[in-house]
């Protein structure tokens, strides 16, 4: 059986060679759609070498048989071998706690806000796709849901504050659940988080200034004509803020978008990861 | 498909931290089981370093990382992803574990194939406390090695060249340690997905390597024929990689020379490892720094020569600094009451592209002060070390072939540590063929006034002189010498010398560049046709004459130890081809010259030539 897991990996080797011959194409990088470099096959028809590259490795049958040969040796009756073996099989479902309930919960919101973004993207800096009303009521409802998201997240947060302190006070509450270990593990899950609602945020800041950079080149021929919005004062910036008069109602919603995108912009800490 | 060793081990550890699952393409992360807990052992956690961060593990759900014998409490509801060699005390401390429901679910990948039997014990652990159903699934990774850039891998395989010419050490013994490189090589080989053509100098620890390289190839190979419906197809020699296989005998003296490239002195005299580094700050305390190929600086100057590294970092700060200027001047800008309309938004965008170009200056700027303060500190090493000279000299003796004596003299009781003097001495001994015994005693009586430790010259020496006497013998002593000679399988030790017949002919070409560059070119040369082939895909009786090249692709393994000089040297080969030639070198373990010296040190005790007794080195 040792053969068996050896044999694995030449297997291996060969189907790469055999999904190369097939799809003639390079499996060895990853392909466009992976975030995080995991290779994909791009042609997914022939390539079975995901799935068996992860297959040939796993060695639980071999466990599984080591398994049933040491409950042999140590005399288990035929229902406890029965028992013993089906546990690979049936999961009992677990109960997952409140907290990881909620992480996960959290964790499904920010997909769905990406999806979004992914969704909308083209419209929102597509100048012929969308409206300005359009638009800033796209922004509206992402910030909103930013926000969202990141009250969750201070919720999650301090629930384990709330857990450690209560746990010293209580009799009832097992002593399973504020151990340092466990206690780093949920601030792990909510440092996940804030990272993964971090990224996506700083994907619509991207955004924005795209829109807002648009705007900009839009008003540059039109500056000797009408008054250009000013910016709201960076800190080193050497401008200064003016009230200008408008007579273009486009320029009135760009300023207040420009506006706020600066706020946002430099609001935003330290760029993306 | 050009071979990317640290991508490809990547690609296989964010696998298994993803449970071996596939992963959803939208969040990034495997669908069952988003958040896990990742427990390694020293071994695999030299593995995991150089390849991915902290904040890359989070990206990948992993909320907390320990070492295997760290004392652990519980944390439900996840589960943990165990990355352990196959060891006994690991099996035993994965067991109590799950005896302890430490953790509600266990995946457990071995860095290499564990052995059956101690597969049995992991089995009988969790069945006698009733913890079967805890370990859900088994790996082996086929990951044991440890990948430090694109091309640059060692299987951080300590002391095997002491190991491995060690006069005490029996034929198991010697098996062991062939098994335990077979064992890394094949890991390198599985995680490439490439069946190699094998080909290496006759006899000694290469021929060993190389031969049970190829035997557990074919058993892998010849065990699931049925899957291969073009099975025994020999695709053409310009698709496989050559995989070159060397002994560090072959070449004594890139182990043990002072190199005045970057990357080598920063190796050499600053301890680089996997790929940190820790040097006194400016300010005084002690900063700690990454050098990896996602530093340009590093990526870009790596093999240039101190000097040049020093103007390189010089003209990237002027650069910098007028980038600086420039932004400052653009964002100046109007002061006062009146706004020009244009100047407004042509300053708004000069605001914007400055404040977008603000990370990339930052991060120039981090750059260029790191390796100011790494050149900084070598400076100073040098100076002390007179590094530049030991360096110069060195390089001069082994062109030359010799050396004036008062010159020689004057270094070994000038500047410089044991070490460096040492390492001078040996390269003395190496440079010329002929050295009349009254100079060899001389040198080591400087050597004795300096007060440095013998051994290693001394191991040298005997080597050297075992070479003369081998071409003629005499009975007196034919006893000792052809049992030591055995021990060295019957290898030729003039080539411990041999590279000095190269050096001579082109400038830094190593005896190992040459060879590689005719093992890929593949065309009748006499230095290497005696070199034996292996090809894992054919028959035994074919003869395989057709897979002799051209090479594309080449892997280079040094057994006994190796370096960033052979390295570059590997990389300079491969640029230089039209078109451009991948190859990827890789060692048992990246040795400093003074580690090396100290391995050579205790083989010299071994042998008895030093005096004092033996300790292993470090």
């Amino acid at each position: 059986m040792r053969v068996v897991a050896e044999a694995a990996a030449a297997v291996e080797i060969a189907v790469v060679d055999q999904c190369q011959r097939k799809c003639r194409r390079d499996c060895s990088r990853p392909s466009p759609q992976t975030l995080a470099a995991i290779h994909f096959c791009p042609n997914q028809k022939f390539c079975t070498f995901w799935t068996k590259m992860a297959r040939f490795r796993d060695i639980t049958e071999d466990f599984k048989d080591a398994v049933r040969r040491e409950a042999l040796s140590l005399g288990y009756t035929e229902s406890k071998m029965a028992a013993t073996m089906a546990s690979f099989i049936i999961h009992k479902p677990r109960e997952r706690t409140q907290f990881t309930k909620a992480a996960l919960k959290t964790l499904e919101s920010i997909g769905t806000l990406e999806q979004f973004l992914r969704k909308h993207r083209k419209d929102y800096v597509d100048l012929h796709r969308t409206t300005e009303q359009e638009r800033d009521s796209i922004e509206h409802e992402v910030t909103v849901f930013i926000k969202a998201c990141k009250e969750q997240i201070e919720i999650l947060k301090a629930s384990i504050t709330d857990e450690e302190s209560n746990s010293k006070g209580w009799l009832g509450i097992s002593a399973d659940n504020s151990n340092a270990d466990t206690i780093a593990h949920k601030h792990g899950v909510v440092l996940i988080l804030s990272e993964k609602l971090h990224s996506v945020a700083s994907q619509f800041d991207h955004l924005r200034a795209i829109r807002f950079q648009e705007a900009i080149n839009r008003t540059m021929p039109r500056r000797k004509l009408s008054h250009v919005p000013n910016l709201n004062s960076v800190d080193h910036s050497k401008l200064e803020y003016e009230e200008g008069k408008e007579t273009d109602e486009i320029e009135l919603n760009s300023r207040g978008v420009q506006q706020q995108l600066l706020d946002d912009e430099t609001r935003s800490p330290g760029g993306a990861n | 498909m050009s071979l990317n060793l640290r991508q490809k081990q990547s690609e296989c550890i964010i696998r298994m931290l993803n449970l071996n699952q596939p992963v959803n393409a939208t969040t990034g992360m495997a669908n069952e089981e988003v958040y896990k807990i990742l427990i390694y052992d020293r071994f695999c956690q030299d593995i995991l370093s150089p390849l991915i961060h902290v904040k890359d593990l989070r990206k990948h759900g992993v909320t907390l990382y320990f070492l295997i014998d760290k004392e652990r409490k519980p944390v439900g509801d996840v589960p943990a992803v165990y990355f352990v060699q196959p060891t006994t005390p690991n099996i035993q401390r994965i067991a109590a574990d799950a005896s302890k429901s430490l953790y509600d679910v266990f995946h457990v990948n071995f860095s290499s194939s564990i052995p059956r039997p101690l597969l049995e014990d992991l089995a009988s652990g969790a069945l006698k406390s009733d913890s079967i159903h805890r370990i859900s699934k088994v790996h082996d990774q086929y990951l044991e090695f440890v990948t430090l850039e694109d091309n640059l891998f060692s299987l951080a395989d300590k002391n095997c060249f002491v190991q491995l010419n060690d006069p005490s050490a029996g034929d198991r013994e010697i098996e062991a340690i062939v098994d335990k490189i077979v064992s890394g090589l094949f890991c390198v080989l599985a995680t490439l997905a490439v069946v190699p053509i094998i080909r290496c100098p006759q006899g000694g620890p290469a021929e060993m390597v190389a031969s049970a390289l190829d035997q557990k190839l074919r058993d892998h190979l010849l065990a699931k024929n049925n899957l291969f419906t073009e099975g025994g197809n020999f695709t053409s020699s310009f698709q496989r990689p050559i995989l070159c296989i060397f002994d560090r005998n072959f070449e004594l003296a890139v182990g043990i020379q002072h190199d005045f490239r970057y990357k080598p002195l920063v190796h050499d005299v600053l301890g680089l490892r996997l790929n940190r580094l820790s040097v006194q700050g400016e300010k005084g305390g002690m900063k700690s720094y990454e050098l990896d190929n996602s530093d340009p600086f590093w990526a870009a100057n790596g093999s240039l020569e101190f000097p040049e590294v020093a103007v390189e970092i010089e003209t990237q700060l002027n650069k910098y600094k007028k980038d600086v200027d420039e932004v400052n001047r653009r964002t100046g800008g109007t002061k006062g009451a009146e706004l020009d309309g244009s100047d407004l938004v042509g300053n708004t965008k000069h605001l914007m592209s400055a404040v977008n170009s603000l990370p990339e200056l930052t991060e120039r700027k981090q750059v260029i002060d790191k390796h100011t303060n790494i050149a900084t500190v070598l400076l100073s090493e040098i100076k002390e070390r007179s590094l530049d000279s030991y360096a110069k000299k060195e390089y001069d003796m082994m062109v030359r072939g010799s050396i004036d004596r008062s010159e020689l003299m004057s270094v070994l009781k000038g500047k410089g540590t044991s070490n460096d003097k040492l390492r001078f001495a040996i390269m003395y001994l190496i440079s010329s063929e002929n050295i009349p015994q009254s100079e060899v005693d001389i040198v080591e009586a400087a050597l004795r006034e300096a007060e440095v430790d013998t051994s290693s010259f001394q191991y040298v020496k005997k080597i050297k002189s075992l070479n003369v006497s081998l071409a003629s013998v005499s009975s007196a002593s034919r006893g000792n010498i052809v049992d030591w000679a055995e021990k060295l399988y019957g290898q030729s030790i003039s080539a411990v010398t041999a590279g000095v017949k190269n050096l001579l002919s082109s400038d830094r070409q190593l005896a190992l560049t040459r060879t590689v560059e005719a093992l890929m070119e593949g065309k009748p040369n006499p230095e290497i046709d005696s070199y034996i082939l292996f090809d894992p895909r054919a028959p035994k009786s074919s003869s395989g004459s057709h897979l002799r090249g051209p090479f594309k692709e080449s892997i280079v393994f040094m057994i006994g130890g190796g370096n960033y000089v052979e390295h570059g040297s590997l990389q300079e080969l491969a640029h230089r081809q039209q078109p451009v030639k991948h190859i990827i070198y890789g060692t048992t373990e990246i040795l400093t010259g003074g580690e090396f010296i100290e391995q050579l040190a205790f083989l010299g005790k071994k042998m008895g030539l030093g005096g004092s007794t033996a300790a292993a080195p470090n």
